[in-house]
């Protein structure tokens, strides 16, 4: 019944708790324990049964019941028993004299130095004890080593190298935290208004890494060789191009058609660059890492925080245990209380319903309210992309004719106000729809805000890689560059504007007109899409104009201050407990699936289809962009020293036998862990079954160690030592029994019977 | 309060602690200094003590509905030494592992000190996470029994600490809010 390398032993513990009177422990081991053939150190159990001493009968006052205490031990070492053990144990024996304490100094010996060290600090034991473990444990390794003399001189520059490192990395790891931005910020905002408002910010923080991160690759690699040979500049410069991007900006590092294509060389003989390989090949860095480290972060994210369906929980018991700690405000605390008597209250009140089953005709209104909310959202999504594609249309007629610099700003200003109202519409949904569940509102929200968001930026796209490219102009790639600045400044003067003058005014008219309505709460889900939505434009915009990531990094460093500024100011904390994790890995979800892999489709499209313009840019003249990798692979093939590059290019990257293979491979991995997933499901289940019957055979136990208990009290009231003896003898006896334990409740309705009579 | 005997921490006791706890070294010093601050005149830091009421006013702890149970968990003798201290602040900081918060959490939330999460306690924690005068009967039996129905996994009424286990070590938001920054280092 049970698996083979995991062994629950049910170990009767029978001990009286009197309140108020300190317990003796002392602990023996009756029953070695199995472990298995394949444990490590961390599967070895400790079994430790505590007998009752002589107060069972002696004391008048035990006002508790008696309790039969059965745990079932699978504890690895850095887990301890738990309990006050602080309090019991440094009275009769100290810690390391115990067997618990022995067995666990046994298996520290052999660890290395690091392990050791983390699996001293992960006990929950006081400082005392654990400096006299690492003492023990030091002695018994320097008993281990005396006998290897020759050994020991190796052995000691090896550990003060390991003890070097370790400093070394600690010290680093400090620098970095020192270094760490705005983490006094960070312990402000999470003490007032919890983790949850907490991680829009870090979201915000994370995003910044990624732009400094793509900023100093293209600075370096490319920026820096094209201000080297950089052709002066001779427009006008007027202030308005910090808004159109045009103008003076147009023969900057800024755009794509600044960049020379030739291959830079300073000096006769001296190292050459080809500007076209650098372009291409840093860009395509930058994506592919941001690649990788998004999915390794969605992955981390998605492990630590995903909720096994089968233990579905309404969350009474989180809301209960997961009081936030951080909190230090004392108004916020207050709040915070309220709120909770509040949300356990809805809780309770949705719970209550949920177990009445709707009749049909209600069914049937809800269901017929989704389909209409779905068709209205999805209606004004495609009107408003219909409208977007035929302004754009129209703007670019419009310019030809009108030469008002200004007025290119006009297709960015009603994208932004577009995602300026939309969503506000599609949170009014929320009268009509009704939900089982209030966590799948906020996800459908998400849904359709992110589709919204990703349908118009799609919509350009297309606008921009077939009407744009395909029209003739003069230097197309540096027109979509523009037009992505101008995207991005305007959606950051929007939220600029939206933050200082919307919600302060929020404010000032719930103090002064309406005072019935109180402080507002920070909407976390529609300002992280909003920054989704800006570094969406960001990646797209790399390709066309390089200096994007230093733009939007400005921007995200001046929206941390305005959004921290604004949130002190005008803000309350949060009234529902929002389950900040499980959302953060859904946002991070959201930025690599619609918003990442759309940038890189449309970048491979790009690059794959599309001409260059002939004038300008690094590559001016190409048939296509990648046809400088193309050339580039043939100039190699024809110098010896490079054959492989030009084989791996061959055979790996541009060969579907490869890909194809590695696809098998792949879904063969995903399918395999399919089925193990599936197994541990059903594993889970059974587990739970047995803990259940065990509960039950607890109970059992209970009742009929109370009933032989009573029965000898009544018989013999005098003699203490005779029933100490067979209650110490009475427990290996229930061991026994239930070491046989499937057969223990059959046993129990024939033990039932007895009784009874 | 006058304070302790300015004594420089060793070098060799600040690796110990650093070896022996979560913290940094600079969380390390705060602590040091702020204990010093605290603690009274004459004495060396290492045998100082500071009362319990000492520790619930600081401003970390001062409106936390737990911080009875908090110094009452971490204090020895119903006093703290700095080495007590350091122990809480260890297990409060953000590099601790999960386990050491949930063992720590265990024996907090376990007002009755029997080894068990009872119906007791269970009722004792939702009136202090209220902290309001109307909270009925009802609510509170309705209260306690959901979140015995949702973790007690062998139906003895009571939560084990392998239940507790269980039922915090799947919630990554208790990892995130069982956190306390002491002395804003």
């Amino acid at each position: 019944m049970l698996s083979d390398d995991q062994v629950n032993e049910i170990i009767i513990e029978v001990e009286n708790v009197p309140s108020g009177v300190q317990r003796h422990v002392a602990s023996n081991q009756i029953f070695p324990r199995k472990s298995s053939a394949n444990s490590t150190f961390d599967m070895v159990s400790s079994s430790v049964v505590d007998t009752i001493d002589s107060q069972i009968f002696s004391n008048g006052n035990d006002r508790k019941p008696r309790l039969l205490r059965f745990s079932s031990l699978n504890e690895s070492i850095s887990q301890s028993h738990h309990g006050p053990e602080s309090l019991g144990m440094d009275e009769t024996c100290s810690f390391h004299e115990t067997v618990q304490g022995q067995k666990l100094i046994a298996s520290l010996v052999p660890m290395t130095s690091r392990d050791r060290i983390k699996t001293i600090r992960n006990q929950p034991r006081t400082m005392k004890e654990k400096r006299e473990l690492r003492k023990i444990v030091d002695k018994e390794k320097s008993k281990q080593r005396h006998g290897a003399l020759e050994a020991n001189c190796c052995a000691q520059c090896l550990n003060s190298l390991s003890l070097a490192s370790r400093r070394t990395k600690s010290n680093l790891s400090e620098l970095l935290n020192y270094v760490s931005l705005w983490q006094k910020t960070f312990k402000v905002i999470g003490g007032k208004f919890g983790t949850s408002v907490l991680s829009y910010f870090s979201f915000l923080r994370w995003l910044l890494r990624f732009n400094i991160f793509s900023f100093v690759i293209t600075f370096s690699f490319v920026i820096i060789p094209q201000f080297t040979v950089a052709e002066r500049n001779t427009l006008q410069f007027t202030g308005l191009e910090f808004f159109t991007g045009a103008g003076y900006f147009r023969d900057t590092v800024m755009y794509y058609g600044f960049y020379t294509n030739s291959t830079i060389r300073h000096g006769t003989g001296g190292p050459s660059y080809n500007m076209q390989l650098a372009y291409i090949f840093t860009i395509g860095a930058c994506l592919v890492i941001c690649f990788f480290s998004l999915l390794f972060s969605m992955a981390k994210y998605f492990r630590n925080n995903f909720i096994n369906p089968h233990i579905y929980s309404r969350g009474i018991a989180k809301l209960v245990f997961c009081w936030d700690f951080t909190v230090t405000h004392d108004k916020a605390v207050k709040l915070k209380q309220k709120n909770l008597s509040t949300e356990i209250r809805e809780n309770l009140s949705e719970i209550r319903q949920e177990n009445d089953r709707l009749t049909l005709h209600q069914q049937l209104t809800r269901f017929s309210a989704h389909i209409a909310a779905w068709l209205v959202s999805t209606g004004v999504a495609a009107a408003c992309c219909a409208a977007v594609y035929y302004l754009a249309e129209y703007n670019s007629e419009f310019l030809k004719t009108h030469r008002n610099p200004g007025a290119v700003l006009l297709l960015p200003f009603v994208v932004s106000c577009i995602n300026l109202a939309v969503p506000r519409f599609y949170s009014m949904f929320r009268l009509v729809e009704r939900y089982e569940v209030p966590r799948q509102e906020v996800y459908v929200l998400l849904i359709r805000n992110i589709l919204l968001k990703i349908s118009i930026v799609g919509i350009l796209c297309y606008y921009w890689l077939n009407i744009v490219a395909l029209s003739g102009e003069e230097c197309w790639e540096t027109l979509i560059g523009q037009d992505i600045y101008r995207l991005l400044l305007m959606d950051f003067v929007f939220s600029l504007a939206d933050s200082l003058l919307g919600e302060f005014l929020r404010r000032f008219i719930g103090m002064k007109f309406i005072t019935s309505l109180s402080l507002q709460e920070f909407d976390i889900a529609r300002n992280v899409l909003e920054l989704i939505y800006a570094q969406t434009l960001t990646w797209l915009g790399i390709f066309f104009c390089p200096l994007l990531p230093f733009i939007q990094m400005i921007t995200l460093f001046i929206m941390f201050y305005v959004k921290n500024i604004s949130l002190m100011m005008n803000f309350q904390p949060p009234s529902k407990a929002w389950r900040a994790s499980q959302m953060i890995t859904f946002f991070i979800f959201l930025l690599f699936f619609p918003s990442f892999t759309g940038v890189l489709c449309t970048l491979a499209i790009t690059i794959w289809r599309l001409k260059p313009s002939a004038d300008c840019g690094p590559f001016r003249g190409l048939p296509s962009f990648i046809q400088s990798i193309y050339s580039w692979i043939d100039t190699l093939s024809r110098r010896s020293g490079y054959l492989w590059v030009v084989w791996i290019y061959q055979n790996l990257i541009g060969s579907v036998h490869f890909f194809f293979i590695l696809t098998l491979i792949v879904l063969i991995i995903t399918y395999l862990y399919w089925q193990i997933t599936e197994g541990r499901k059903i594993m889970i289940r059974l587990l739970h079954e047995q803990i259940i019957n065990e509960g039950k055979d607890k109970m059992f136990l209970i009742e009929k160690l109370t009933k032989l208990q009573d029965m000898e009290k009544r018989a013999n009231p005098n003699a203490l030592i005779l029933e100490r003896r067979e209650v110490e003898q009475q427990s290996p006896l229930h061991v026994e029994e239930l070491n046989a334990a499937p057969d223990l409740r059959l046993r129990r309705s024939a033990q039932d019977e007895n009784l009874e009579v | 309060m006058g304070q302790c005997l300015r004594h420089q921490m060793q070098w060799e006791d600040l690796e110990e602690y650093q070896a022996l706890t979560f913290l940094t070294r600079n969380e390390i010093l705060c602590i040091h200094d702020t204990f010093l601050k605290l603690c009274p005149s004459g004495k060396h830091y290492k045998e100082a003590t500071l009362t319990m009421e000492q520790v619930s006013s600081l401003p970390a702890l001062r409106v936390n509905p737990f911080r009875d149970r908090i110094c009452k968990v971490f204090s020895h003798n119903n006093v703290f030494s700095f080495e007590d201290v350091l122990g809480m602040a260890s297990v409060f900081s953000e590099q601790a592992c999960p386990s050491l918060k949930i063992e720590y959490a265990f024996r907090i939330y376990d007002f009755n000190e029997n080894g068990f999460i009872d119906e007791e306690d269970l009722q004792k924690i939702v009136l202090r996470l209220l902290n309001s005068d109307d909270v009925s009967e009802d609510l509170l039996m309705d209260v306690t029994h959901h979140v015995l129905s949702e973790s007690d996994l062998d139906n003895d009424n009571m939560l084990s600490f392998s239940e507790f286990e269980h039922a915090m070590a799947k919630s990554p938001d208790f990892m995130n809010s069982f956190r306390i920054h002491f002395w804003g280092c």
